[in-house]
């Protein structure tokens, strides 16, 4: 595949995912207006999908900030510590 | 590839499991996280609820005191400062800790007394558990908020005490901190979105 | 080991000092705080509830292939008797089964013995999450024999099925099981902080990150992300338990609730916790494919990125479970392609398993039997999880047997092949004897044969459309056609002999553990911490705590005489 016709692969992928929803078939749509409910539920999933990611790298960025501490903490002792 | 020259034996043994941070704070961090996500998985079903209701709150039901528990809110970001207040003091020396401590903790057991209040007062009004979708999130949220700072209440009274007695442990202490940092940090946004 | 290090007086130790004496039953196996004693107990609970599991599996497959018959055994099966039983099932395979097994019995059991640690972080809290877990499943059972009988709206609990006894019609059934399944999860959050701490603090001195074996690393992801996924559903089961027994309206449409809420909040859960099941099975395959390939695990650090890159994935692929509720069709097109990807890393790890054996000296013992049935097995459930991915022929699918057969080929290479290979590899340290090598083969042959035979036909029987969790086919007449049923009578025959083959298991498992040849500390040559120390290993562990000089997957070093390489040897 050449560079031009993977970009307009994936810009046509792109176009697919943001299409207007009347676009898609629905199989369940009951034709009332549910744009707001819609909404609601886009952002309950992007806050569920993202949050757990967020907190566990701020975890880990805590824990490997706080090893570095101490391991330049005890610099001096490093040679001695580490078996290898 | 030799083995290591250790200076004693001793040294060894202190050498041999030096953790990053003490277990017990460890353990609260990874269970703050599980905690985060229960109120976010609260958060997102309360949204999603009333974004599909067309009127809020629902008809014959009150308004949530936003403004009064303003008050509320700010006494429980008080109380962790003070709490902030009080390891730096209990770094420098163990016994001046004391009294920010105990100004953390009369302000924590201001807050939850007064979100009692607050219930009762909104029981009267008509606003229970199963009245509406508003009664039933607002005491599902906040009741599970209310658990938990109770519990941390109980955590920060018993961190006193020890204190008193010249027990506490840094570590001890540092546990109390996360639950009660995370007791009073997510209550802000629960107000938010709960009572706006 | 050139170094000895006293071992520093932990709380475990004083504990002994106060019972010299040996302790008492109840002192030593009902209150013991010791990892290896409650893994054991997790494990031995997680096999008896697998036979409950079995059994109704085989009631409801008998129903299935001969309606009406009176079930030897069990008696007859009414449509509410069906649903209890396949709610049961799915629930007890996954929460009573593959979670004690996989990651509780042998989180407990490997973690501190393969790092080098005397005990977990926390040894009360481990005991008290083994206690809240059997309560759990003590609760559960109980709700078979309440007025009403056991919860039957299918193990994911939709309501308004769960909401109201009005539609399941077992009052308590129903609260029982939510009970039982939120006290099972505040026991695996106890675990999970264990793990994950113990892991993190109490390694052995020498060992970095890149020296834990892969098995360690596998149950402290597999608990993180658990822990990181379970409090929506926990927030979920709360409202629901509302809903049924306080009267309110969370998930009730006609009051201004709204069903698809639980599904949101319960999938958000159901997806990670694939990968909660899966990766400490990956791990488990790891660590036998370079024993008995007696070679070095392939790009190690592949591994465990791709493991990190699966969890990651994992908690953006879980919507794919409503691609039929009415979500929005553009978040169901964003969800597609996430659950296309997470496909990436696994398929990149069994690559890896591949290039591990390739080169290898082989050595078809059991162990390494059930580890290559894993990889060859798991991949059939991956693949066809592509077609259900696609939210395009998920609609067609969804719903249908295809959808079963391809949970039972992902779920049970993990949870039943994985949990074979484990024991039959751990055995030795476990309970200090050999497991019998022909019976093993045998109990091998006799259940992944079966397996097949069972799944394969419910893959054609969905691909024809036979809907799911239906008592009895006979009312719906282009559903009944011969070789349709013919079919079905296939796979419960094939389950009747893989559960008839689990006799050869039981028999040499406990016949073993008197009878078995005696294994010595390190039966297989292998080179992780825990072969270290005596088999089965005294209380604390080690007489002198190990150091660590390298990693766990040094096999057939050249230049070395044997092919292993320990790695609290130093060289």
């Amino acid at each position: 595949m050449t560079a031009a016709r993977s970009v307009r692969a994936a810009s046509a992928g792109a176009v697919a995912v943001v299409l207007p929803r009347a676009a898609w078939a629905c199989a369940v749509c009951t034709g009332q207006d549910d744009a707001a409910v819609s909404l609601a539920i886009l952002k309950g999933t992007a806050l569920l999908s993202l949050l757990p990611l967020a907190l566990i790298g701020g975890l880990v960025w805590f824990l490997r900030r706080r090893a570095r501490e101490i391991e330049s903490a005890r610099g001096a002792f490093r040679e001695q510590e580490s078996p290898r | 590839m030799n083995p290591p020259a250790y200076g004693s034996v001793r040294v060894v043994a202190e050498q041999r499991r030096e953790p990053l941070i003490p277990n017990g704070v460890m353990g609260m961090l990874i269970f703050v996280v599980t905690e985060a996500m229960l109120f976010a998985g609260l958060i997102s079903a309360f949204t999603i609820t009333r974004s599909s209701a067309v009127v809020w709150p629902p008809p014959g039901q009150p308004r949530l005191p936003f403004e009064a528990t303003a008050l509320n809110t700010a006494a429980l970001l008080a109380s962790a400062a003070a709490l902030i207040w009080a390891r730096r003091c209990f770094d420098r020396n163990r016994r001046t800790a004391r009294l920010p401590l105990a100004i953390a903790v009369l302000l924590g057991a201001f807050f939850v007394v007064s979100q009692g209040a607050e219930w009762l007062a909104m029981l009267r009004q008509g606003l229970t558990l199963t009245s509406s979708q508003l009664g039933s999130f607002f005491y599902v949220i906040v009741g599970f908020h209310a658990l938990h700072a109770v519990v941390a209440l109980a955590a920060l009274v018993y961190t006193w005490v020890r204190l008193q007695r010249g027990w506490l442990a840094s570590s001890q202490l540092g546990t109390a901190q996360v639950f009660w940092y995370f007791v009073a940090g997510i209550w802000p946004i629960l107000w938010l979105v709960v009572y706006r | 080991m050139a170094e000895s290090i006293p071992v520093a007086p932990s709380p475990a130790r004083a504990h002994d000092h106060e019972h010299p004496a040996e302790p008492g039953f109840i002192r030593k196996y009902l209150l013991s705080t010791d990892h290896k004693v409650i893994g054991l107990q997790y494990m031995f609970t997680g096999m008896a509830m697998a036979l409950l599991g079995g059994f109704l599996a085989y009631v409801f497959r008998m129903q299935l292939a001969f309606p009406g018959i009176d079930v030897p055994l069990f008696g007859v099966v009414s449509p509410n008797e069906y649903n209890s039983l396949i709610t049961n099932h799915g629930a007890i395979m996954i929460f009573w089964v593959a979670m004690p097994v996989l990651i509780a019995a042998f989180g407990n059991y490997l973690i501190p013995l393969m790092i080098g640690a005397d005990d977990m972080a926390f040894p009360r809290l481990n005991r008290l999450s083994y206690q809240l877990f059997l309560v759990s499943a003590l609760v559960l059972l109980a709700s078979f024999f309440v007025e009403g009988g056991a919860f039957g709206g299918a193990w994911t609990m939709y309501p308004p099925l769960s909401a109201s006894s009005e539609f399941n019609q077992t009052p308590l059934g129903t609260t029982l099981f939510i009970c039982a399944v939120a006290l099972e999860f505040v026991a695996f959050l106890m675990g999970g902080i264990n793990f994950v701490t113990t892991t993190m603090n109490s390694r052995a001195p020498g060992m970095r990150m890149y020296d834990i074996p892969m098995v360690v690393w596998m149950i402290v992801l597999a608990s993180i992300l658990f822990m990181a996924s379970v409090g929506p559903l926990v927030a979920g089961a709360v409202m629901l338990l509302f809903d049924h027994t306080l009267g309110t309206a969370f998930f009730d449409p006609q009051r201004g609730g709204d069903p698809i809420l639980w599904q949101h909040l319960f999938w958000f859960f159901g997806h990670p916790e694939v990968y909660v099941v899966l990766l400490p099975a990956v791990g488990i395959v790891a660590e036998i494919i370079t024993v008995f390939a007696r070679k070095k695990l392939f790009a190690y650090k592949t591994v465990l990125y791709t493991a990190f890159g699966t969890g990651v994935l994992s908690f953006t692929v879980w919507a794919h479970h409503q691609f039929i509720a009415g979500i929005d069709p553009r978040m169901a097109n964003v969800f597609t392609i996430t659950t296309l990807l997470i496909s990436v890393p696994i398929a990149e790890m069994m690559f890896v398993y591949i290039a591990t054996l390739y080169g290898g000296s082989i050595q078809l013992a059991t162990p390494m039997l059930w580890a290559l049935a894993f990889i060859a097995e798991f991949l059939i459930g991956g693949v066809t999880g592509i077609f259900l991915g696609a939210s395009g022929s998920d609609i067609y699918l969804h719903d249908t047997y295809f959808v079963l057969a391809h949970f039972h080929y992902t779920f049970f290479p993990i949870a039943i092949i994985g949990s074979f290979a484990a024991i039959s590899y751990w055995y030795p340290k476990m309970f200090g004897r050999m497991l019998n090598e022909t019976l093993g083969k045998i109990h091998f042959w006799g259940t992944v044969i079966p397996f097949n035979t069972i799944f394969i036909p419910l893959f054609v029987l969905g691909a024809a459309g036979e809907h799911r969790r239906i008592w009895d086919f006979a009312q719906f007449p282009e559903l009944a056609s011969e070789p349709l049923r013919n079919l079905d009578k296939v796979a419960t025959v094939s389950l009747v002999i893989m559960l008839a083959f689990q006799a050869v298991f039981l028999f040499n498992f406990f016949w073993s553990l008197r009878r078995g040849q005696k294994a010595g500390k390190n039966p297989w040559h292998a080179n992780t911490l825990e072969w270290t120390t005596e088999s089965p290993p005294p209380h604390g562990n080690w007489k002198q705590m190990p150091t660590v000089y390298r990693g766990p997957y040094e096999y057939s070093v050249p230049g070395r005489d044997a092919d292993f390489w320990p790695q609290n040897e130093p060289a």
